[in-house]
């Protein structure tokens, strides 16, 4: 099994402050973990560092004790497939194209897609429900549906472990519901690791094995949703006070704002 | 519907663009002044060029006057849709052009400083100094354009309109200062024109073309991954920074490469690209040899009429690649946008 290892990560943007203190921490890349934390607590930036878009100004990151820093580029998109938030095309792609893409770590410099390539995006496209729109160019499409696209893409990169960056940020409940569902099935299914950046506290808790809880770059809080969502936890890293519920004998907190 | 880009369909494609420019090159050739009619030409064609003393009118204007002329037109226009395809890939902007980033103000005031200062009678000081210029201007924006260790676009975009700006107003002050003959010949290269073709060596303009054409193919997955921004690029394994240099160097020089001994033809590189994108779809691996061969083969054309429309004178090519440029590709714009609406 794959593990990922984060070991005493620290990180500033040139000239800037440290936005990532210390941080440790383990996970086994066939869970389904969230990161969460308020605005501007580093989250986004812990994914970069984990897949070694940035790196680290002092401690490491290990895939399989291996220093993500020593792994070229391509290798890392064989094993850590990102989906970031929504980048706007310019030029128009059709969505299989798209997709296809997620296979260039997997090809040589001039080297084409072949049939194997084609299958495995198809594959990915019939998974994530996009196959009836394969030829349709992504501007078309809407935020529920491109969301689904990239998802794809990051599926046919065949890799251990999905890194996710506010997957249901501006979609409705159906479309949050339907990513999370997606989400949780990969995981289950095809023992995929699933780390999720998201701000919707009640998903989060909802569907992640385990959270991580960030607050100004340091890891306030791990474990199951039960242990880190608490009322007086939330109130104190968000600023906000807040009711937790819990439904009917279900361990899954809910989270209620208070006016 | 748009089919799979495969290995096949790319040469598919490439061929049917071979094909085209083989034919519009033979068109271009049998068209002129000069009153060589088609069946004169491709016979002359057939016999080869016998030696000087045997040669008719006929194969001297065939030979040493149009057939330069056609492959010089050919070369430069590849040259220039190639360099568009980069630019707009590197600068993620549609509206990107070869001129775009100050190489086309490097070369023009490189020009104009030949003209102004009386040493353009010396046939290769032009195309030398504007060489030169080109060249300095491509160093400026990089040095600007760069922040740290990243070429951002925008700050690239910024440089290159200040770098343009700041020629363009050294030409200003030796267009203030020159003769009204040099303001001639001045301006007759700013509006582009391919006359310089005898001075050049075709064989090297060739081989200079063909280089910055595989290294632009190499990176032909890398600028669709660029495609997606920079970010997704670099999640999908590409070495962002390094393509990245490697895009504004290549287009860089096949600009410069260009304009040194044309002068400034617009129009080719910013519509090229996208008349071939419209039709084609936006995978590089297709888009940039077919924008290279449209591109050859739209500037032999355009440069047959400016020689040809207007008999025994000669419009700058530039004057035509705009004018049938722009309405062609206000169509294809229009078009396209009714058939995604």
């Amino acid at each position: 099994m794959n593990v990922l290892s984060l070991k005493h990560v620290t990180f500033h943007y040139a000239g800037g402050p440290a936005v990532l203190k210390d941080i440790s921490c383990r996970f086994e890349a066939d869970r389904f973990r969230g990161i969460i934390g308020p605005n501007g607590s580093g989250k986004t930036t812990l994914l970069k560092v984990i897949d070694g878009m940035l790196k680290p100004r002092r401690g490491s990151v290990l895939f399989d004790d291996r220093d993500i820093a020593d792994v070229n580029r391509s290798e890392v998109a064989r094993m850590i497939a990102v989906v970031p938030q929504e980048g706007a095309l310019v030029f128009p792609f059709t969505v299989a194209e798209v997709v296809l893409m997620g296979r260039a770590p997997h090809l040589g410099r001039f080297a084409f897609e072949g049939k194997r390539d084609r299958d495995i995006a198809r594959t990915a496209m019939e998974r994530t429900g996009v196959l009836p729109f394969a030829r349709r160019n992504m501007n078309e499409l809407s935020g529920g549906e491109r969301q689904r696209v990239l998802i794809a893409r990051a599926l046919a990169q065949q890799p251990r472990l999905i890194l996710l960056d506010e997957p249901t940020a501006f979609l409705d409940i159906k479309y949050q519901k339907t990513v999370f569902d997606l989400l949780v099935e990969l995981n289950r299914d095809e023992g995929l690791g699933i780390l999720a950046v998201t701000h919707d506290l009640n998903l989060a808790a909802l569907y992640c094995d385990t959270l991580v809880l960030l607050s100004e770059g340091r890891i306030n809080a791990q474990g199951p949703p039960g242990e880190v969502i608490t009322e007086e936890r939330i109130a104190r890293v968000y600023e906000t006070e807040v009711r937790v519920e819990y439904n009917g004998g279900s361990d899954r907190p809910r989270v209620i704002l208070r006016r | 519907m748009k089919q799979d880009v495969t290995r096949t369909r790319v040469a598919a494609v490439t061929a049917c663009f071979a094909v085209l420019f083989v034919v519009v090159l033979a068109l271009s050739l049998a068209t002129g002044t000069g009153g060589v009619d088609i069946q004169g030409a491709l016979a002359t064609v057939r016999l080869g060029f016998p030696d000087d003393g045997a040669a008719t009118v006929d194969q001297v204007i065939l030979y040493q006057v149009r057939l330069p002329r056609c492959l010089f037109a050919g070369i430069v226009g590849s040259a220039l849709a190639t360099a568009g395809v980069l630019y707009q890939g590197l600068l993620r902007n549609p509206l990107a052009e070869p001129f775009i980033l100050g190489i086309s103000g490097g070369a023009a005031l490189g020009a104009v400083v030949a003209v102004a200062t009386g040493l353009a009678g010396l046939f290769w000081v032009r195309p030398v100094l504007s060489l030169a210029g080109a060249l300095t201007a491509m160093a400026l924006v990089f040095v600007v354009g760069r922040s740290g260790t990243t070429l951002r676009p925008t700050t690239l975009l910024l440089a290159g309109v200040i770098v343009n700006a700041f020629f363009s107003a050294l030409i200003m002050f030796f267009i203030s200062i020159s003769t009204e003959r040099q303001l001639h010949d001045i301006t007759h290269w700013l509006m582009g024109n391919l006359g310089s073709a005898d001075l050049v060596d075709l064989r090297v303009l060739f081989a200079l073309l063909a280089a910055g054409f595989v290294c632009a193919w190499a990176q032909a997955r890398p600028l669709n991954l660029l495609s997606m921004g920079e970010e997704t690029a670099g999640y999908l394994g590409v070495n962002v920074e390094r393509v990245k240099i490697i895009l504004f160097v290549t287009g860089s020089l096949l600009t410069a490469l260009a304009v040194a001994f044309s002068g400034i033809i617009g129009f080719v590189g910013l519509i090229i690209p996208h008349m071939v994108r419209l039709v084609f779809g936006s995978d590089h691996r297709l888009l940039l040899p077919a924008a290279c061969l449209f591109g050859g083969a739209f500037l032999v054309a355009a440069d047959t009429i400016a020689r040809s429309v207007v008999p025994y004178a000669e419009l700058p090519v530039g004057v035509v690649t705009a004018l049938c440029g722009a309405p062609f590709f206000l169509y294809l714009l229009k078009r396209g946008e009714s058939r995604i609406s």
